[in-house]
C-alpha cells in the first residue's frame, strides 16, 4: 500500500491558503498527524478522503490517480470524521446497514459482520435503539464501527477518541496497533500521547505545510538536549512565560515546576530527556 | 437598548447574507409581480363582484397592500419560522441560555428580527409595485402616499402579527415542525374567513374589510345595486374592460388605524406572554415527556477485538438497500399522527367524487409531506453526516440518485388510490399527469435543495403552490387537476426532465468530483 501525495495546496478564495505544496509519502502503518488548530491537518484529510479537491497537485494510491478516479479510494477508505452526526431515526443496525449500502458493501456475511461489528463497540444491547437516544461516547462507538464495515485498507480516524472512557481508549489504541499491519492508518490527534504510543512515523504541520515527516524517534531528537525544568516563583511565572517557550508547568506550594525549550536555559535549569510533546512544541511553536 | 439593537441586528444581518435571502428577494420581486397582473394577463387578484381597478397608484396601492397582507403572510411564515430552531440547533442558545439577557427580551428582539425580514419583503414588493405603476399606468398621476399609506396602516401590522405567531408556535412546539405548520395553516385560513368584509368586527387581522369597504363604495357610487363581493387570490379570468373603475386614494379613518395599531401591540402581548413559556434552551428538561430518554450504557467498556470478525464484506453496487433506508427514513420523519392523517385522507380519496380527490385531496395530502421531503437532500447538512455522504462510492450515482427514488415511491404511495381509480376509468393519460405531478414536486425539493442547501425555499414554494393549487389557479396545477392537453402533460416531462438534469449536475458540483 503506497498513498503519494505530491505538491497538494489548497486554496480557499484568492488569499487563504489551507494548504501549500504538501508533499508526503504514506505506507502501511500507522502515521500520526499532529499540528496546531489551522495547520491544515482537516483540509489534507478531505482531500485524502475525497471529499474536496486540491487547488494543484496530486494524490495517488498504488500508483492509481485518486482525482480522477475517487471511487478506488472511497472502496477501501474508513472514514471517522472529527465532528459528525448520525440519522437520529435510524437504530444502529439500519444505520450501519445504511453505511454499508453507501460504502458498496453487501453480501450474505453483512448481517453477521454488523452484529460482531456492534459487539465489540459495545452496542449490541441497544442495536435496536433509534440512534436519537444514543449519548455522545456511543454515537462515537457508532462511528469507529462504520469506518471499519468494509474492511478498509486505508483508514483514517480524526480524533477518535472523544467520547471514549479511559479503558476504551487503551484498548482503541491496541486495535489500531492490531489493523496496522497490511492497512494504512492516519491517525489525527490534537492529544499527542494518542499518537505518541502508537504511531509508526509521525508528520508535524504547521500553516498549512509539512514541517516534519519521520520516525518519533527521530523528532524527539530534533529537540534533545534542548529541553528543561526549572522552578519559577508565582510572581515571576508570567513573565517567564512570556519569555520561553513553556510545555507544561505544574504548581508546588509556593512555585511552579516548569519545563520549557530553551536554547540558552537559565541557571540552575536542568536539563531533562525529550518527548514527542517538547518535539511538537518546539517545532511549532519556535 | 444598544445590546437589543445589537441582537437584532446580528439576527437580521445572519439571514440577509445566507444565500436564501437571494433566492427570497427573487422570490419576492416575483410574488409583487403576481399581485399586479399585467392588463392582458388572464387572472385577477383583486375582484369586487366583476369590477376591478383601473391602473392607478390608489389600486395598485391597494391591491399590493390586501394582498401583502395575506399572501405574503402565508409565505412570510414560512420564512421567519425557525428563527429560535436555528438557535437550537446551532448550540448557539446554550451560549444564550447563560447570559444575562431575559426571556421576555429575548423574545422581543426575535419579533423584531422576523419582522424586519418580512419589511424588507415588503419594500422589494413595494419598490417592485411603484414600477409597475408607471409601466401600467399609461401616465396616470402618480402619488408615492397610495403606497406608504396603505402599506404602514394595512400591512405592517399584519406582519408583526405573523411574526408573533411563529414565535408562539415555536415556544410551545419545539421539534414539532409539521405541527406548527398545520397549525398556522388553520389558523390563517380561520383569520381569513374572521377577515372578509361580511363578517365586520374586530378580528380582521388582515385589516380587509374598512379599505374594501371603501372601495366597494366607491363602485356603488357608479353603479348603484352592482355586486361589489370581494374576491381575494389568483383568480382565474381576465380583466373585463367594461368592468374597470377608478379608484380613488383611501383616507383611512381614526377607528381604523387604532384598530390596527391594537394588532401590533396584541403582537407584542403575544410575544410578551409566549416568553413566559419559553424553554430557554433547556429543552430535554422541558420536554422529558416529549423525547426519547437517553439510552444507558451497560458499564462495559467496547472491547474492540477485531480479530473475533471474520466475516470479509463482498462489494455490492445495489440501489435496493440505499433506496429502503431513504423511505425508512422518510416514514419514520413524520409523526405517527400524521401519518393516521394521511391514510384517513387516502382511504377517503377511494369514495369522494374522483375531481374532489384530485383537485383538493391529492396536493393536500401531498403538501402534510412537506417537512420530510423539504429535507430530502439537505438532511445530510442537518444531521452532520455530509463527510460520510460525500465520501461514499458514486454518490451522485447511487445516493443521490436513491433519494429521488425515495421520495417518488413516497409520493406515488399517497397518490396510490387515486391512481387506481383512475386505471379503473382506464385514463391512463390522467395518470400520467399524476405520476409527472409526484416526479414534479419532488424534484422540485431536490433542486432547491442543492441549490440553497436550505430547505425553506421549496417550504415557501410548496407553500405558495398548495394555497394556488386549493384556489384551482392553472398556472401552478403540476399534477393535472385542471390541465387535460397533451401539450401540458409534454411541457411537465419537460420541466421534470430540466428539474432532474439541473439537480443532478448541481450536486456533482457541490460533491467537488
Amino acid at each position: 500500500m503506497e498513498l503519494a501525495i505530491n505538491n497538494l495546496t489548497k486554496k480557499y478564495g484568492s488569499k487563504k491558503l489551507g494548504l501549500s505544496d504538501y508533499s508526503i509519502n504514506i505506507t502501511s502503518g500507522i502515521l500520526g498527524l499532529l499540528g496546531p488548530n489551522g495547520a491544515g491537518k482537516s483540509t489534507l484529510i478531505k482531500m485524502i478522503s475525497s471529499i474536496s479537491k486540491p487547488t494543484k497537485g496530486s494524490i495517488s494510491l498504488n500508483g492509481n490517480d485518486i482525482l480522477k478516479s475517487p471511487n478506488y479510494i472511497r472502496k477501501m477508505l474508513g472514514y471517522l470524521p472529527q465532528d459528525f452526526g448520525v440519522y437520529p431515526n435510524l437504530n444502529a443496525f439500519e444505520f450501519l446497514s445504511y453505511m454499508a449500502a453507501m460504502k458498496g458493501v453487501g453480501g450474505k456475511g453483512l448481517h453477521r459482520r454488523i452484529e460482531k461489528l456492534l459487539m465489540e463497540v459495545n452496542l449490541i444491547e441497544s442495536a435496536n435503539n433509534q440512534l436519537g437516544t444514543y449519548s455522545g461516547g456511543m454515537i462515537q462507538r457508532i462511528g469507529i464501527a462504520q469506518a471499519l464495515l468494509n474492511d478498509p485498507k486505508v483508514i483514517i480516524f480524526d480524533e477518535p477518541t472523544v467520547g471514549l472512557d479511559p479503558e476504551e481508549r487503551l484498548r482503541f489504541r491496541d486495535l489500531i496497533s492490531d489493523l496496522a499491519n497490511d492497512r494504512i492508518i492516519i491517525l489525527s490527534s490534537h492529544i499527542v500521547s494518542d499518537i505518541e504510543t502508537i504511531a509508526d512515523e509521525v508528520a508535524i504541520m504547521k500553516q498549512g505545510e509539512l514541517i516534519v515527516k519521520n520516525s518519533q524517534e527521530d523528532i524527539i531528537q530534533l529537540a534533545e538536549g534542548k529541553v528543561y525544568e526549572t522552578t519559577v516563583s508565582k510572581s515571576n511565572i508570567n513573565n517567564f512565560k512570556s519569555y520561553h517557550t513553556v510545555v507544561s508547568s505544574h504548581r508546588t506550594q509556593d512555585n511552579f515546576r516548569v519545563r520549557y525549550i530553551s536554547e540558552n536555559p537559565n541557571v540552575g535549569a536542568e536539563n531533562v530527556t525529550a518527548t514527542l510533546e517538547d518535539a511538537y512544541i518546539y517545532l511549532t511553536k519556535n | 437598548m444598544f445590546q437589543f439593537k445589537n441582537i437584532i441586528k446580528g439576527n437580521y444581518l445572519q439571514y440577509v447574507r445566507s444565500y436564501s435571502f437571494l433566492i427570497t428577494v427573487a422570490l419576492s420581486v416575483y410574488i409583487a409581480f403576481s399581485f399586479v397582473p399585467s392588463p392582458e394577463a388572464n387572472y385577477t387578484t383583486i375582484r369586487l363582484g366583476s369590477f376591478t381597478g383601473d391602473y392607478n397608484t390608489a389600486w395598485i396601492g391597494f391591491v399590493t397592500a390586501i394582498m401583502s397582507s395575506t399572501i405574503l403572510s402565508l409565505v412570510g411564515f414560512f420564512l421567519i419560522n425557525g428563527s429560535i430552531r436555528r438557535d437550537i440547533e446551532t448550540r448557539i442558545g446554550h451560549i444564550i441560555g447563560t447570559t444575562r439577557i431575559s426571556n421576555t427580551a429575548y423574545i422581543i428582539t426575535k419579533l423584531l428580527s422576523n419582522f424586519l425580514i418580512l419589511f424588507s419583503i415588503l419594500v422589494i414588493v413595494g419598490i417592485v409595485s411603484v414600477i409597475l405603476s408607471f409601466l401600467y399606468g399609461n401616465g396616470q398621476r402618480f402619488q408615492l402616499s397610495d403606497f406608504v399609506l396603505p402599506y404602514t396602516i394595512i400591512t405592517i401590522p399584519t406582519l408583526f402579527v405573523v411574526a408573533s405567531f411563529s414565535l408562539l408556535l415555536e415556544i410551545l412546539l419545539p421539534k414539532k415542525t409539521i405541527l406548527q405548520y398545520g397549525i398556522f395553516l388553520v389558523g390563517f385560513f380561520m383569520i381569513l374567513f374572521a377577515s372578509s368584509p361580511e363578517k365586520q368586527g374586530l378580528f380582521d387581522v388582515f385589516g380587509m374589510q374598512y379599505p374594501t369597504a371603501v372601495v366597494s363604495n366607491q363602485i356603488q357610487a357608479m353603479h348603484v345595486g352592482e355586486n361589489t363581493e370581494l374576491a381575494i387570490g389568483f383568480i382565474s379570468g381576465g380583466r373585463n374592460i367594461d368592468k374597470v373603475v377608478t379608484v380613488e386614494s383611501i383616507s383611512f379613518t381614526t377607528a381604523y388605524m387604532l384598530n390596527r395599531l391594537f394588532w401590533v401591540g396584541f403582537a407584542f402581548l403575544l410575544a410578551i406572554a409566549s416568553s413566559l413559556f419559553f424553554h430557554r434552551f433547556n429543552i430535554k428538561e422541558r420536554l422529558t415527556t416529549q423525547l426519547k430518554p437517553k439510552q444507558k450504557t451497560n458499564g462495559k467498556s467496547a472491547d474492540f477485538q477485531l480479530g473475533n470478525i471474520t466475516e470479509t464484506p463482498e462489494f455490492s453496487s445495489q440501489l435496493s438497500p440505499l433506496i429502503g433506508a431513504e423511505i425508512l427514513m422518510l416514514v419514520r420523519k413524520s409523526p405517527k399522527w400524521l401519518w393516521g392523517i394521511s391514510f384517513g385522507l387516502m382511504v377517503a380519496m377511494i369514495f369522494v367524487p374522483i375531481t374532489f380527490a384530485h383537485h383538493y385531496m391529492l396536493p393536500l395530502l401531498w403538501f402534510l409531506q412537506v417537512g420530510v421531503w423539504s429535507d430530502l437532500v439537505t438532511k445530510d447538512i442537518a444531521f452532520r453526516t455530509h463527510y460520510f455522504t460525500a465520501s461514499s462510492y458514486q454518490p451522485v450515482q447511487r445516493l443521490f440518485i436513491s433519494r429521488i427514488i425515495a421520495g417518488v415511491f413516497i409520493a406515488l404511495f399517497i397518490a396510490a388510490p387515486l391512481l387506481v381509480r383512475y386505471i379503473v376509468e382506464l385514463d391512463f393519460h390522467t395518470l400520467l399527469n399524476i405520476v409527472l405531478g409526484a416526479l414534479f414536486i419532488i424534484l422540485l425539493s431536490v433542486f432547491f435543495g442543492t441549490l440553497t442547501k436550505s430547505k425553506k425555499l421549496f417550504e415557501i414554494v410548496f407553500f405558495f403552490l398548495i394555497y394556488s393549487n386549493i384556489n384551482l389557479v392553472s398556472v401552478t396545477d403540476y399534477f393535472g387537476a385542471v390541465h387535460t392537453s397533451f401539450s401540458y402533460t409534454g411541457i411537465m416531462a419537460v420541466l421534470t426532465i430540466g428539474l432532474f438534469t439541473g439537480s443532478y449536475f448541481l450536486k456533482k458540483l457541490s460533491y467537488d468530483y
